[in-house]
């Protein structure tokens, strides 16, 4: 399953913004732009996982998903529906179809409530079972995740945080969704922990045909889990990749540094490694430009280009499924000539598009646009 | 319960249980034992001592004393679960709807609080009474009201503060919304908070009782109530000072045991206590 199939979630230029009341707004108050423009697409029975340090928006993106936020602007369509205006009825059907595991499991389980109770609510809200066979159900659910079902009148306080986050994977099965959001599902385990939960999960993923949009600022985890993955950066997407693609030959040189920064067993691997400097909030990105540009290694090497300040880089296609949103991706490849874009072109110029879904772009005004603007420079 | 039994585990809220139990026997029973009539005016015994008779002695009218304490008693402590009750189902809703729907409901409710903010309890009790006439009722309903503001602040408060945990963003995901999330999820958040405040709201009642039987402004003659025992004594507290003493005292007594509880149930509440005997 490498994402072969029809678009079960589309993102279609999604952008959310924060703080600032219209009247603030005016006055040029401090607006964060969370997610900026995001555009991906995502198959039914896919592990897609979105990473990205904290900043970079992966957490907002997946709350619009489950309507736990809705966008500023964008759609997000699910089955080719638009879910960002779905109210009562509609909306209900939706949280029947798209569930959420959350990060903390401590946070994320009411302390006065007994696990049965929290496992029933998915029966008695959407009217789906009761009496014998709701119970029949939750039991089967507490199974399904490695617990016993004589652990149902317990409370949350009475197990540890790995058994917490598989009542937490039980309650987003209950309603047997198609897709579910899991939201750094195990970056609040212990490190003993983690395999197993996601073991579970990536076992669930196939048994039960889950489409799985997994967020985690953990690419180990990430690679993991999922067959392909984006990376967001200030709420863009720098790179999306099949996983392969990503490991063996990232393109942007965010993802590069972020690899970087996974230790690696391979022997002779050694310690050569990007590194980011400074932090995510440290320099604004320019205007109008690359959003990674100021703490950008490859711009640097490249005698810092005017382009990375003045234009922003849209996704662009280098191989079949792999798009990177930077200027100079490719020219690492040729480092005596300065960036010539004329292989851009032939990467992704002539090309027919093949699935557009697949590559991470449905909006094929913007990657002309691109492409051309790089053959005239 | 577990809340019940952390509480007696508190020494002091244990001794508060105590003196809550008997004040609340003494207040149902007691008037069905006492041979005497709390109202009987027998004016050869004006302001006698205490005796074998009379136990805590007579007043101006030479009515006994100790019966009209125990009698008062259950006025007293009636009137003040009955407001406390009162301020506390006033405060809850409107705690609950301006929290939990917030906007503009919220904007609304919270400025009409502000405004019952900027005048004091006791004052906005008495203008109560002042419309309605002082009576036993109108104490109750005075009261209540009075202690509505600060109480429907602090739960919504609360609300706003349960609404944004992940285990409510948890039950929006499966579905849940409205009278449901707030069953499951908000109000047992509030439930700590709310018993604390409900019982720290039943010592300011019967404080603020006396302060308006002091006032003549709460439970008229001849029925009697501590806070009305007080006011009468007032007349004669250089001759008797025992007529205003006793019932202050025993005003006193009771605040003290339902603030020893309050404090008890603060602690036994504690989600760092129960975080400590839950992870054990």
């Amino acid at each position: 399953m490498s994402g072969i199939g029809r678009p079960l979630l589309e993102l279609d230029h999604v952008e959310r913004m924060f703080g600032g009341s219209w009247l603030g707004r005016l006055g040029g108050d401090n607006v964060v732009r969370a997610v900026d423009d995001v555009t991906l697409s995502i198959a039914a029975g896919e592990a897609f996982g979105i990473v990205g340090e904290s900043g970079s928006g992966k957490t907002t993106v997946g709350r619009m998903i489950v309507r736990l936020l809705d966008p500023t602007a964008g759609a997000i369509r699910f089955e080719g529906q638009d879910i960002t205006r779905l109210r009562g009825g509609a909306l209900l059907a939706y949280r029947r179809s798209v569930q959420m595991v959350f990060q903390n499991p401590y946070l994320s389980l009411n302390p006065r409530r007994r696990v049965r109770d929290m496992l029933l609510d998915a029966y008695r809200i959407h009217h789906l079972a009761s009496g014998r066979d709701a119970e029949e159900r939750v039991a089967a659910l507490m199974e399904m995740v490695g617990l016993r079902r004589t652990m149902l009148d317990r409370y949350p306080h009475e197990f540890s945080s790995g058994q917490r986050q598989r009542i937490g994977i039980a309650r987003a099965l209950s309603v047997e969704p198609r897709l579910i959001v899991a939201d750094e599902p195990v970056s609040a385990l212990d490190v003993s922990v983690q395999a197993q939960v996601l073991n579970l999960l990536r076992g669930l993923q196939e048994e039960l045909g889950l489409t799985v949009v997994f967020i985690s600022h953990d690419l180990r985890a990430v690679s993991f889990l999922c067959s392909r993955v984006a990376v967001l950066y200030l709420g863009q997407v720098m790179e999306v990749a099949p996983r392969r693609a990503l490991v063996e030959r990232a393109a942007h040189p965010y993802t590069q540094a972020l690899m970087g920064s996974m230790p690696s067993l391979a022997p002779g691997s050694g310690i050569t490694r990007e590194v980011i400097r400074g932090d995510i909030a440290d320099q604004q990105p320019p205007p109008g430009g690359c959003v990674f540009a100021p703490r950008c290694e490859l711009r640097r090497r490249l005698g810092d280009p005017d382009r990375c300040l003045t234009e922003r880089p849209w996704p662009r296609e280098l191989s079949e499924g792999h798009a990177v949103a930077c200027h100079f991706a490719d020219a690492e490849a040729r480092p005596d000539t300065d960036a010539r874009p004329e292989a851009t072109g032939a990467a992704a110029g002539p090309t027919t598009p093949t699935t557009p879904t697949m590559v991470g772009i449905s909006d094929p005004t913007r990657v002309p646009a691109v492409t051309s603007t790089g053959a005239t420079t | 319960m577990n809340v019940i039994r952390r509480l007696w585990r508190i020494r002091s809220a244990r001794v508060g249980v105590v003196l809550a139990v008997l004040l609340l026997t003494t207040a149902i029973l007691g008037p069905m034992l006492l041979p005497l009539d709390p109202n009987a005016i027998d004016v050869r015994a004006r302001f006698a001592g205490p005796s074998t008779a009379h136990w805590l002695g007579t007043d101006d009218l030479g009515r006994d004393t100790f019966t009209r304490l125990v009698h008062g008693s259950r006025m007293s402590l009636f009137i003040a679960a009955l407001s406390a009750l009162l301020g506390t189902l006033l405060g809850v809703t409107l705690g609950v709807i301006t929290g939990f729907l917030g906007g503009w409901v919220d904007v609304a409710g919270m400025r009409v609080v502000d405004l019952f903010f900027a005048i004091p309890t006791l004052l906005v009790a008495i203008g109560i009474v002042a419309l309605f006439g002082p009576s036993a009722t109108t104490t109750i309903l005075a009261l209540g009201i009075a202690y509505t503001p600060l109480y429907a602040r602090l739960v919504r408060g609360t609300v706003v503060s349960v609404r944004s945990r992940t285990y409510v963003d948890a039950s929006r995901v499966l579905g849940a919304r409205g009278v449901r999330l707030l069953r499951t999820d908000i109000l047992p958040g509030i439930v700590p908070i709310a018993l604390v405040q409900t019982t720290a709201l039943l010592g300011f009642a019967l404080v603020d009782e006396a302060s308006l039987g002091f006032l003549g402004l709460g439970v008229q003659p001849p029925d009697a109530s501590w806070g009305q025992m007080i006011n009468a004594g007032r007349q004669f507290i250089f001759q008797a000072p025992w007529l205003t003493l006793i019932p202050g005292f025993a005003v006193i007594l009771a605040v003290f045991s339902i603030n020893l509880i309050g404090d008890g149930l603060r602690d036994a509440l504690d989600p760092r206590a129960s975080q400590r005997v839950g992870d054990t």
